[in-house]
């Protein structure tokens, strides 16, 4: 069982505006993004062809609204996920909004994100590398993909994704002043406690060095000879 | 020196190119690869259409082949080293002595490279490579100081290639046999070291426990940075102490030592990677090719710029400069 805390990104912000739009509509949106990936990316189903249900569900940290991604090619399906689906996904992704659009568009690498703990992931291990093997293989762009997708509407779309990103820009940067002050102090005490700690051991290693010099040769060479007892910890 | 750079995917390549590849190794999206992962990998036309990408910017590619052919099997290794010929690949990456022999008589005119797979490390066995099969460069294992490579250098009729950035390996390179013992597959075999299907993540809490089969590889800290899923990179228990009795997660880095390697010798450099993503590649591949253009400037190199993207986030020179001894 996870312990999900909320990434504090400007999804946290927008999030209710979403989640406060029609169900219907999102998924309606959601099947049309499916719709041009598919059209613009097939070798993306190509390369996950071999795979026995290709479902995963993608849970943004920051968004409480969790999305339900099928791959399979002649029926793929996104849409926000069902409580069902929780049980019925071959695998789960987690991660802060910002970093799985990173992720999706190749800008970010996936191993790297996973050593730094910014994602996570449950299930099928193999099933999210071959996604993410098959994502990373395109150059998929969004905002191109929304302003062509856009029609006669693009220069519309275009402005207005303009905007968007402006906003955006600026929501992330007072998030950030907000969260620089609200980890001030803690991070203050959690310097203070490493460095206690850090001297804590030193002191520990010495009081064990002065121990061992104490001990008679013979004892310390039959110590040294002794077959070390390992195993898996577990 | 020659900058070595992997591709698992076309845009890969593409962006391995564009960052300032000599050359681009890639593999076939089967077992004749090390790297053999679901996903992963090229089909026929797409590595000939990234061999014409590459060429038309003045940049090489090869095929790695360079896993060990079942028994019964060994046509599927036959057609990918026909297949590499006839694409165009500038050298292919081999191990096995039976294929290195079939690509030696069939295709007599194809530049052979010897794989790390091989874990060729000593002048004679270099020699003896060089002399049956003709191979013209030598990966060599991640167990050599850089006093040995240049020895070896002085020693041997060959071109050699060094790794210089990505995962490390217990050093028992193409022998290793943690990964079959687990799970029954392997890198050597099957192309694939703690295969995806066997990797389990369970989320304990704040924990992150990882498993290899049956295995519990580590159990993760809230604030511990994640290592890679392999039996060298797990965490064990001797003497009631829990530690890394193989090898910390860290990832390999010789920005620092670049005039060092030059010095002794090295032909290539070789960055590992082809499971990672294209910005792995992007940043990686650009970062080397901007210390090496500094080198040959004259001018100083920065160093530490890739941290964020090395396995635990540390870097180590390795066996290069064994500062463990």
């Amino acid at each position: 069982m996870s312990v999900q805390r909320p990434a504090f990104t400007p999804f946290l912000v927008i999030s209710p505006l979403l989640r406060a739009l029609p169900g219907p509509a999102i998924d309606a949106v959601l099947a049309h993004a499916l719709h041009q990936m598919q059209q613009r990316h097939p070798a993306v189903f190509d390369r996950l062809s071999g795979e026995t249900n290709p479902s995963v569900l993608i849970s943004p940290t920051d968004m409480q609204l969790d999305l339900y991604l099928n791959l399979d090619a002649a029926r793929p399906v996104l849409r926000r996920a069902h409580p069902a689906d929780v049980t019925q996904a071959a695998a789960r992704i987690l991660g802060p909004m910002p970093a799985l659009l990173e992720l999706l568009e190749g800008k970010s690498d996936g191993d790297a994100l996973f050593f730094s703990r910014t994602l996570k992931i449950e299930g099928r291990t193999d099933l999210v590398v071959a996604l993410r093997n098959a994502l990373d293989g395109e150059d998929i762009d969004l905002r191109a993909a929304i302003i062509s997708s856009a029609g006669v509407l693009g220069p519309v779309a275009r402005r207005m994704l303009a905007l968007a990103e402006k906003a955006y820009g600026a929501l992330d940067r007072d998030m950030a002043h907000v969260a620089g002050a609200l980890a001030g102090d803690q991070d203050r005490r959690m310097a203070g406690m490493a460095s206690s700690l850090a001297d804590l051991d030193q002191r520990m290693r010495t009081v064990e060095q002065g121990i061992k010099r104490r001990q008679p040769a013979a004892l310390r060479r039959e110590q040294a000879a002794m077959p070390a007892s390992s195993g898996l910890q577990s | 020196m020659e900058l070595v750079c992997p591709a698992g995917t076309p845009a890969s390549l593409r962006a391995a190119v564009d960052a300032g590849a000599d050359v681009v190794y890639c593999g076939f999206r089967d077992a004749t690869n090390a790297r053999n992962f679901p996903g992963l990998n090229f089909s026929r036309d797409e590595l000939a259409e990234g061999i014409a990408y590459a060429r038309t910017r003045g940049v090489h590619v090869y095929l790695a082949c360079n896993t060990f052919p079942k028994a019964d099997h060994e046509h599927i290794w036959h057609q990918a080293v026909d297949d590499a010929v006839s694409l165009g690949v500038e050298a292919i990456i081999l191990a096995d002595i039976g294929l290195l022999g079939y690509a030696r008589d069939k295709h007599p005119d194809a530049r052979l490279h010897l794989s790390v797979q091989a874990s060729a490390s000593n002048v004679d066995a270099i020699r003896f490579y060089h002399r049956e099969f003709g191979v013209r460069r030598v990966v060599l294992p991640r167990v050599l100081s850089l006093m040995e490579i240049r020895e070896l250098n002085c020693a041997i009729p060959v071109e050699t290639e060094v790794f210089a950035f990505g995962g490390m390996c217990v050093m028992a390179e193409g022998r290793c046999l943690l990964s079959s013992y687990a799970t029954g597959e392997s890198p050597n075999m099957n192309g694939v070291c703690s295969p995806a299907a066997q990797v389990h993540y369970l989320e304990r809490g704040d924990t992150t426990v990882s498993k290899l089969g049956n295995f519990t590889i580590n159990v993760y800290g809230a604030s511990e940075k994640v290592g890679y899923p392999t039996l060298c990179k797990g965490r064990f228990k001797a003497m009631d102490k829990a530690g890394y009795l193989f090898e910390d997660p860290t990832s390999l880095d010789v920005t620092a030592i670049l005039p060092e390697l030059a010095a002794v010798g090295v032909t290539a450099l070789k960055i590992e990677g082809r499971q990672r993503g294209k910005a792995y590649i992007a940043q990686v591949v650009s970062s080397f090719r901007t210390a090496l253009d500094r080198i040959a400037a004259g001018q100083k190199v920065q160093t530490g710029t890739l941290s964020h993207m090395t396995e635990g986030m540390s870097g180590t020179t390795g066996a290069y400069q064994r500062g463990w001894q």
